[in-house]
């Protein structure tokens, strides 16, 4: 047997990718061998690793460090409040599923990789967010109170995905997969693309909104219904009278809860009440039905609860009163319950 | 397929779990391991040695800030790779002007991808260099000239006072040699991102 102990010149030349062509012949005739084509992938990756080497050392590992803790600390001062309000949330994510289908699919996985497809399903609780990728390479922002359910392996000619709840989307490339995200009402189809879904139970309103791409989105009720939108175009679905509307609306703005924010831009009270209601942990209701129909404009970043129920106050003509929150004994955060009412004109002597 | 695979894949994604759960200590692990690999990749894609640092830290950040909203399905090495990519497309695509003509290579990676890319982690530096001592005495200076030093064939071979031919030759004997050494190390590395 060839023992591999010397690299002929051809191959070395193809290595580097200089080789002419009849190098390029040689070095084709000598990979046909699997043997040999597997020696070839050793030492690339040999190559490419010890050429990492100098490159490796541009980059010290303290000074990177120090850096980082320079940066977190920043950043953890100047969202220190909403840290301490989001952490009651927090405190009892469930550590998602992970062990224990893992040991599950790690047993079956050794046995056959490609065969074996188990469903798995993660669940975001109100006020937390959850960042993965799926088995495709899709990258995933799951926002709060969602849940998304994926094959561990996508076999068959389409990606099918299940989502209840709001995410983000970017799709790994795959025209001869096409990737559906089915929700309760539609079906909506990307070959490669960035979009939002946010499709809770619940709400008035599910919209798509395309960062990138072309998607297409087709009704569950009505497949003859199919619609196409394209980037910077919001499809919005209104749950009660079941109509479709696009708008144009500013991209950025809408996955902009991946970043940490919470971007309104005349948005009627409805939604606001029910987007902060998922991202404080919150239950807000209104006394007056009227207050529902209130438009409201604003960013907030790192406030916590409290003081973003005060900017509300000053910008629309309400006031609220809230309950403390209560630690029940199975460690579960009860919801903070919100009564928001007008506010009634004081009349001054 | 050795076992010691499957453990240390197993083993990150326990650590990640601990990290997730408040044992800050752990997160000095996965830094030391993967920081300058990191690094080295995303200077790769995008060519400047200050913003890739920038760009690494900012995902180390990000993964403290977030560790609980975080969820490894594979292996905490495959996030790492695929956010840094993902991360520095994003980066890419902000500075248009500059990639329309590499743009074919601009795309998310394949499962593929992520499992041949060979990520040079702290380990993996290790059975690198301690193979490299290993290297006869002219073939390993001649090598570590290249690749630590970053000097070319025509440098070296002034240097040393001998032809660029045997330069050639000293190096291929080096990866050669490399190889065999290295070789179970590696058909491990080829599973490592596997799961």
């Amino acid at each position: 047997m060839e023992t591999h102990d010397h690299i002929p010149d051809y191959l070395m030349a193809y290595l580097k990718g200089e080789a002419d062509k009849q190098q390029e012949q040689l070095a084709a005739e000598w990979l046909k061998n699997e043997e040999n084509a597997e020696v070839f992938r050793q030492l690339k990756k040999i190559d490419s690793l010890t050429s990492d080497l100098h490159l490796l050392q541009q980059f010290e590992l303290q000074k990177g460090l120090k850096q980082v803790r320079r940066k977190y600390r920043a950043s953890k001062i100047t969202s220190i409040s909403a840290w301490v309000q989001r952490i009651a949330a927090l405190l009892f994510i469930p550590v998602l599923l992970g062990g224990i289908w893992y040991y599950h699919q790690q047993n079956k996985l050794r046995k056959d990789l490609a065969v074996l497809v188990v469903t798995q399903e993660i669940n975001t609780q109100p006020g937390t967010k959850t960042h993965l990728f799926l088995p495709d390479s899709t990258e995933v922002w799951l926002n709060a109170a969602s849940s998304l359910r994926f094959p561990s392996a996508f076999a068959g000619n389409e990606r099918r995905i299940e989502l209840e709840g709001e995410a983000i989307f970017k799709v790994y490339k795959n025209k001869k997969k096409p990737f559906i995200v089915r929700t309760s009402s539609m079906d909506i189809e990307a070959v490669g693309t960035e979009f939002n879904v946010s499709a809770y139970s619940g709400d008035l309103k599910f919209s798509t909104t395309l960062a990138e791409g072309k998607v297409k989105i087709t009704d569950r009720l009505k497949s003859d219904q199919v619609m196409f939108i394209d980037p910077g175009t919001q499809l919005n679905y209104n749950t009660q009278s079941k109509t479709y509307k696009a708008e144009n609306v500013r991209v950025q703005d809408v996955i902009a809860w991946r970043d940490g924010l919470l971007i309104f831009n005349e948005t009627p009270f409805y939604e606001v009440a029910a987007k902060l209601g998922r991202w404080f942990n919150a239950d807000i209701q209104f006394n007056d039905q009227s207050i529902a129909n209130y438009h409201f404009t604003g960013t907030f970043s790192s406030e916590n609860l409290d003081q973003v129920m005060d900017l509300l106050t000053l910008s629309t003509p309400i006031t609220y009163s809230c309950s403390k929150r209560k630690i029940p004994d199975n460690r579960n955060f009860s919801k903070q319950e919100i009564k928001i009412w007008k506010k009634t004109n004081v009349k001054t002597q | 397929m050795p076992s010691s695979v499957l453990d240390i894949t197993t083993k990150e994604k326990q650590f990640f779990l601990d990290f997730q759960r408040g044992e800050n200590f752990i997160f000095n692990y996965f830094f030391d391991k993967y920081y300058q690999g990191l690094c080295v990749y995303a200077f790769r894609m995008i060519k400047s040695n200050s913003e890739a640092e920038d760009l690494v830290q900012d995902f180390f950040v990000r993964i403290l800030e977030n560790r609980k909203n975080i969820f490894i399905d594979r292996s905490v090495k495959s996030y790492f790779i695929r956010s840094v990519h993902n991360r520095c497309l994003d980066y890419l695509a902000h500075q248009k002007v500059k990639i329309n003509h590499e743009q074919i290579r601009l795309k998310m990676l394949s499962e593929e991808d992520v499992q041949e890319y060979p990520l040079l982690d702290s380990e993996l530096k290790k059975q690198i260099e301690l193979a490299i001592q290993k290297l006869p005495d002219g073939i390993r200076e001649t090598f570590m000239l290249n690749r630590f030093d970053g000097l070319n064939y025509q440098q070296i071979a002034k240097q040393e006072n001998v032809s660029v031919k045997t330069i050639e030759y000293r190096i291929s004997k080096a990866l050669a040699i490399l190889r065999k050494d290295l070789g179970d190390y590696l058909l491990f590395l080829l599973f490592v991102s596997r799961f």
